[in-house]
């Protein structure tokens, strides 16, 4: 065999096995359809889906569902994303879809989640949750499967277990945003800080044009007491989606921490101007403006006059909620008080255990804590606050906010104990998470009772 | 031979050149005006974009980037890998601002960077791809020169991988593709380089084992001769790695990587070059030959004063210590690798690379030289001329430019000769006294001293083994010196010698090897001289003939002769075969004197043996002559006792050959018709014997042919008036004029066969009368096929011509006859002995 003969079959046998290995190690389709049109708009929708650009997301797998009505996903997808139809007849819809698919011509990834949303429809969370686990353990890198775990391990309160999936997922899929917001929030909640900042930068980075991270990110700020940088996020939160009410509410909420009255009055004028969100909205925000100095200054009868008059008392809301019942117990207004303690006791009857059922939960040892304090029960007061803290976390800034003003009520209830060195400790708590607002109470510019004033304050 | 060559240089060849395109493509590839950052990014950290370092003024610079820094994001991409970030970055042109996602430290950033074009390349980087290419180019030439030689071949290979390595792995890596092709090739590189280094100062200058008898070289001999050496030691590098990264992928551990390789390969490297360097140590102490000794302790220093600095300052201080500080200090020492190779070769003698460098080194001096006249003149010119228009012309310039070309030749001259004598002072010793070698053949007409030069001084002077000299003799060659184990003859080599004056007169036997196809008789001897130990094969031959054959040994250092030497051999045995022909002809020259001298010798005393005087029978007049056509002739007559009392007997022969042995022969029958005369001296009778005796003597000797007749005419003048015998036995028949003139042919006997031709004979005589005033010319064939410039033959008829007019007197008919055929023949040298008797009848006396 001469020298290029040679050359020339080590030549074929190389080509050969390198297309072999590309032929073998090619990426598998993991959806099924016949027409790769159709498969690149659902890998536009599902990524778009991915960075929470839903009416992208829509538009994609409608256009996908053109091109292949036969493409079980693309319907499967469309089907949960579908607006204007009420939640029984979707879940109709969808469950008809899920039944008519044929899963013996779909991948392994598309008959999972077909066989997960059947059990979640059909209300079998725990064969859900055990065709996930199987698939995990088969798939330990899909991200759809690691996405589901995680979101499990997170409701469920397992926050390392769900921090670590999340971990994962990112690192299996980069730019996989809602995995970066879900992990700003579960750093915030374990309280590190700069682990969440990044993770919501992070998705900052990826959906520049979102406003949900740069919400989550002035949420940080806003718990965190970095209230200028807040502002920033919001104030860019609404320049991106005008319409974003949650960003209004915490931009208010900033201005108000931060103690800017006239920009929080600047942005109840904007708001007029603007109608950005619905007339409830606006007023309840207006309604949490207008009452804040009251609050601060302790005037609760001023408080629950001016609530009276404008309106405010139609609304119902956790920190509206929770700033009624205080001015109402304090001023001594037993009824009103009551009446906010019932709605609360409703909510937390309800056997689901939902989100706003724990809230309540809280809110009532929480308001047991109060009453206490202003029947002078002091060693009352502190446990219902104590308890309360135990029941509390720093998820984002509505909950974290009043786990901290609940601090701040356990440490008034401790110096007027005498107890200063519990005091010392309930502050150092609040420090740890917003400086701001432990050194607005050590000043005493922030007392929820004004127990027991600082020289020079007026005693009300 | 050539084939042969040519399929083990493309061997190594095609992957040199693949890896030489794969270099190129890389620079190349770092100068595409591709939108960039100014990141260069750390090559051992896979998976994160570790930056390790910031072109200075770059957009990453401008944006705040420092070395490690980690390059999360760009443009709303959270990065997965390298070429994730190159196939974002493409989707931008050079000038956009796209934002970045950067840790530093602990803090996570954002921060917008503005792409400029693709320049990762610094002055370091172009040093170590000059250092890289000026080892592929040194490599190649010496592959190119001994493409047999085994250090030649791993010498090359290792100069690929030093030029895959410095120009691949040092290339300063950013996002793209390429960027982790070229670093993973660059790896690859650096895992077998020690291998190369060890396998290199193993058989570098000569083959460890070849040598040394501890245990430890006859293992690696053993193995080497099993062929299980190369697999071993190239195979350990890669085994290692790929045991080392399995390990970490199953533990799922990262895997520290130092350039590109585990710790446990650079520990791998480390011992090899240990091994490598001690095994060169030992060469450079105790190899036989001081010359070897001297230049494998020159690669040794080199190697460690190179090697051993670059690993430090160049390879663990960035990778333990993260700093390049020193990386320049580590780069630079490397150079002595090359030039301590170069420089030992050259002056050792150990590869053949001397001929590239001598020129490198002229035409550096060359340019350094003409820059610096071409300064010196610009400045003089700016001093005497400033601020004269004159300065300022254009023209001066060009005229100087011009005036540097023309000077560039003489100069060249000029330095060559110094260069030489400074860098090349064995090679000017060697090629001063091969040029004496040379004059003095010229000079020289002693064959034994030329021979002597061939196979005892050329060797010495070029350190082989041995030298041989054959010369043509009966159509073969016959050594006439150099070792007895050498073939005594070589036969059958007119293809073989016409096969290496065709290829210049001096080859290897190698290149005989298409001729060994052809011809089992050169097959046969080339096997005979390999086995022998010959390696080259010298013609010696002028243009007229071939004289012989040089055939020399290796080198004693196993190392091939370079093409300068080949050349000054090839010089060399044109000289030496002037020289052997002047002293072959000289030689022949003195044998035809002395050959000439006997001849004249012979031809005297042959003339001896012709009758003085012939004797005058009563009644008859005689004249004869024999005109040989060379110094001795074959031609005779002689006077025989005649059988009847008063009876005059003449004998007159011709025998076929000229010169010695017709001269010989013709002396023979002479002797014979003389010693049997006297016993028989009746013609037939005699005839009959001398043809029994001439038969034997031919049928018996050796020297005389298969041909070697004599053809004889015997007359005999009776004592009876006017009758006259005769018998003819392969002579011509003679003429007679009869006194009225007419002229006839004698009858012929009827056996006329020449004497010593056939065993039996039957020779009759035969009796005529003659009257008086009757001539009888008897003649050998010489007279009659005497030929003309036009290629005619005198003949019989122009004889009997001649004869009619001729006068009376018999040697007036002689002399008559003679002139004739000079006439005729105008001055040509005659082509045979010419033999003519001339008998009258007496007119007055020879009446009754």
């Amino acid at each position: 065999m001469t020298t290029t003969s040679r050359w020339i079959a080590a030549t074929i046998v190389v080509v050969a096995v390198a297309a072999a290995a590309v032929f073998l190690l090619r990426p598998r389709p993991q959806w099924t359809t016949s027409s790769p049109e159709a498969l690149r708009e659902f890998q536009a929708g599902m990524n778009a889906e991915m960075k929470l650009y839903n009416r992208e997301a829509l538009a994609h797998f409608k256009k996908a569902v053109e091109l292949d009505p036969g493409f079980v996903m693309a319907r499967i997808r469309l089907a949960q994303m579908s607006p204007g139809v009420s939640g029984e007849e979707a879940i109709k819809r969808l469950r008809t879809l899920l039944a008519s698919a044929d899963l013996t011509r779909l991948t392994p990834r598309e008959r999972f989640l077909i066989l997960y949303l059947r059990a979640r429809v059909d209300g079998k969370p725990d064969r859900a949750e055990g065709l996930l686990d199987a698939y995990l353990a088969r798939y330990p890198e899909d991200p759809y499967a690691l996405n589901l775990k995680a979101g499990i391990f997170w409701k469920t309160g397992q926050l390392a277990k769900a921090r670590a999936a999340f971990e994962r997922l990112v690192k299996v899929s980069p730019n996989w945003v809602v995995g970066y917001n879900s992990l700003g929030y579960i750093a915030m909640e374990q309280g590190d800080f700069s682990k969440s900042e990044e993770n919501f930068a992070t998705y900052k980075f990826i959906a520049p044009d979102q406003a949900n991270p740069l919400d989550s990110l002035g949420e940080l700020y806003l718990l965190t007491g970095r209230y200028h940088e807040a502002i920033e996020q919001f104030r860019g939160a609404i320049k991106i989606k005008h319409d974003f009410c949650a960003s209004w509410d915490h931009l208010a909420a900033a201005y108000l921490l931060e103690g800017d009255m006239d920009s929080a009055h600047g942005l109840l004028e904007r708001m007029d101007d603007e109608e950005p969100c619905s007339d409830g909205w606006s007023r309840s925000l207006r309604c949490t403006i207008e009452l804040y100095p009251d609050a601060m200054a302790r005037r609760w009868r001023d408080l629950l006059k001016r609530a009276e008059e404008g309106g405010c008392s139609a609304r119902r809301g956790i920190s509206y909620d929770i700033l009624i019942h205080r001015a109402a117990i304090m001023a001594g207004e037993p009824d009103l008080s009551r009446r906010i303690e019932d709605h609360w006791r409703k909510l937390a009857g309800k056997a689901e255990g939902g989100e706003m059922t724990a809230i309540a939960r809280v809110l009532l040892v929480h308001g047991a804590g109060v009453r206490a304090v202003a029947a002078g029960d002091l060693d009352g007061a502190r446990k219902a606050f104590r308890r309360a803290d135990g029941m509390l976390r720093l998820r984002g800034s509505g909950e974290g906010l009043f786990k901290l003003f609940n601090l701040a009520c356990l440490a008034e209830v401790e110096r007027a104990a005498g107890d200063r060195t519990a005091e010392k400790k309930t502050i150092q708590k609040i420090r740890k998470v917003n400086p701001s607002m432990a050194s607005a109470y050590e000043s005493g510019r922030f007392r929820p009772f004004g127990l027991q004033p600082e020289p020079g304050e007026p005693v009300r | 031979m050539a084939s042969l060559r040519r399929r083990q240089i493309l061997e190594l060849l095609i992957p040199g050149m693949l890896a030489f395109l794969l270099a190129g493509l890389s620079i190349g590839d770092m100068f595409l005006p591709r939108p960039y950052d100014g990141v260069v990014l750390e090559a051992d950290a896979p998976g994160r974009l570790v930056v390790r370092r910031v072109i200075s003024g770059s957009g990453a610079d401008e944006a705040g980037i420092r070395p490690g820094d980690i390059i999360v994001g760009i443009d709303r991409v959270v990065l997965e890998t390298p070429a994730h970030a190159a196939q974002v970055l493409n989707r931008h042109s050079i000038g956009e601002r796209v934002s970045y996602l950067v840790r530093s430290g602990d803090h996570l950033r954002a921060v917008e960077v503005e792409l400029g074009r693709r320049r990762i390349g610094d002055t370091m980087y172009l040093l170590a791809a000059l250092l890289g290419f000026s080892f592929f180019f040194v490599g190649l030439f010496v592959l190119v020169q001994q493409p047999r030689l085994p250090a030649a071949r791993v010498f090359f290979f290792m100069s690929v991988l030093f030029l895959l390595f410095l120009v691949c792995r040092l290339r300063p890596a950013s996002y793209s593709w390429v960027d982790t092709f070229v670093l993973t090739t660059g790896t690859i590189a650096l895992l077998f380089l020690p291998a190369t280094f060890l396998h290199f100062f193993m058989i570098f200058p000569r083959p460890i084992w070849q040598w040394r008898e501890d245990a430890l070289a006859r293992l690696v001999g053993r193995l080497a001769r099993r062929g299980r050496l190369v697999p071993l030691v190239y195979g350990v590098p890669p085994a290692v790695y790929a045991v080392v990264v399995a390990a970490a992928h199953f533990r799922r551990t990262n895997l520290a990587l130092i350039s590109g390789a585990p710790l446990a390969n650079w520990w791998v490297m480390v011992v090899y070059m240990g091994l490598g360097l001690g095994a060169l140590a030992v060469s450079a102490r105790w190899l036989p030959e001081p010359r070897q000794r001297r230049g494998a302790g020159l690669v040794f220093l080199g190697t460690l004063f190179g090697v051993v600095p670059f690993l430090i300052l160049a390879v663990a201080f960035p990778s333990f210590l993260h700093t390049e500080r020193f990386l320049y200090y580590g780069v630079v020492p490397l150079i002595l690798v090359p030039i301590t190779f170069a420089y030992a070769i050259i002056r050792f003698q150990l590869l053949d690379i001397r001929v590239i460098l001598r020129k490198s080194l002229m035409y550096t001096t060359m340019t350094a030289l003409v820059t610096a006249v071409y300064a010196g003149l610009i400045v003089t010119f700016n001093a005497l001329f400033r601020g004269t228009d004159v300065a300022a012309s254009p023209l001066f310039p060009v005229i100087f430019a011009l005036a540097i070309v023309l000077l560039f030749e003489p100069l060249r001259h000029r330095i060559q000769e110094p260069i030489n004598r400074f860098f090349f002072r064995e090679r000017a010793r060697l090629q001063h006294a091969m040029e004496e070698m040379g004059e003095a053949f010229t000079a020289q007409v002693d064959l034994t001293e030329v021979v002597r030069e061939l196979v005892e001084r050329l060797p010495e002077l070029l350190g082989l083994r041995f030298a041989a000299l054959y010369l043509v003799h009966d159509g073969g060659l016959r050594r006439v010196a150099g070792p007895d184990w050498l073939p005594r003859e070589l036969k059958g080599m007119e293809l073989f010698i016409d096969h290496v004056k065709k290829r210049g007169g001096l080859i290897r036997l190698e290149q005989l090897a298409s001729l060994e196809m052809i011809s089992p008789q050169v097959d046969r001897t080339d096997g005979q001289l390999r086995r022998a130990g010959v390696e080259y094969v010298g013609v010696l031959a002028t243009p007229r003939r071939s004289i012989g054959l040089v055939v020399l040994s290796g080198t004693a250092g196993r190392m091939a002769l370079e093409s300068d030497d080949l050349r000054l051999v090839r010089g060399l045995l044109q000289q030496a075969s002037i020289a052997l022909e002047t002293s072959t002809l000289l030689e022949e020259r003195t044998r035809q004197a002395e050959l000439e001298r006997e001849l004249q010798i012979a031809a005297t005393i042959q003339q001896s043996l012709l009758p003085q005087e012939l004797a005058t029978p009563e009644g008859w007049s005689v004249a004869a002559i024999c005109r040989p056509a060379r110094i001795v002739g074959g031609d005779f007559y002689t006077e025989l006792p005649a059988p009847n009392p008063g009876g005059h007997a003449l004998a007159y022969g011709d025998v076929s050959g000229k010169s010695i042995p017709g001269a010989l022969l013709m002396m023979a029958a002479h002797e014979v018709l003389h010693a049997l005369a006297i016993a028989s001296p009746d013609p037939a009778e005699l005839l009959n014997l001398a043809n029994q005796r001439l038969h034997r003597l031919r049928r018996s000797s050796t020297v005389l042919s298969r041909g070697s007749f004599v053809a004889l005419g015997y007359l005999e003048c009776s004592p009876r008036r006017g009758v006259l015998r005769y018998t003819l036995a392969g002579q011509p028949p003679p003429l007679v004029r009869r006194h009225n003139g007419g002229v006839d042919e004698l009858r012929m006997p009827r056996h006329r066969i020449p004497l010593g031709a056939l065993p039996r004979s039957g020779y009759e005589v035969i009796e005529m009368s003659m009257a008086p005033g009757d001539l009888l010319l008897a003649y050998s064939d010489g007279a009659v096929d005497a030929m003309n410039p036009d290629g005619q033959f005198f003949g019989q008829q122009r004889l009997a011509r001649v004869l009619e007019n001729a006068p009376a007197d018999p040697q007036g008919v002689i002399d008559g006859v003679l002139r004739s055929i000079d006439r005729f023949t105008a001055g040509r040298a005659p082509y045979d002995d010419i033999t003519l008797i001339a008998i009258v009848c007496c007119p007055g006396e020879c009446q009754p």
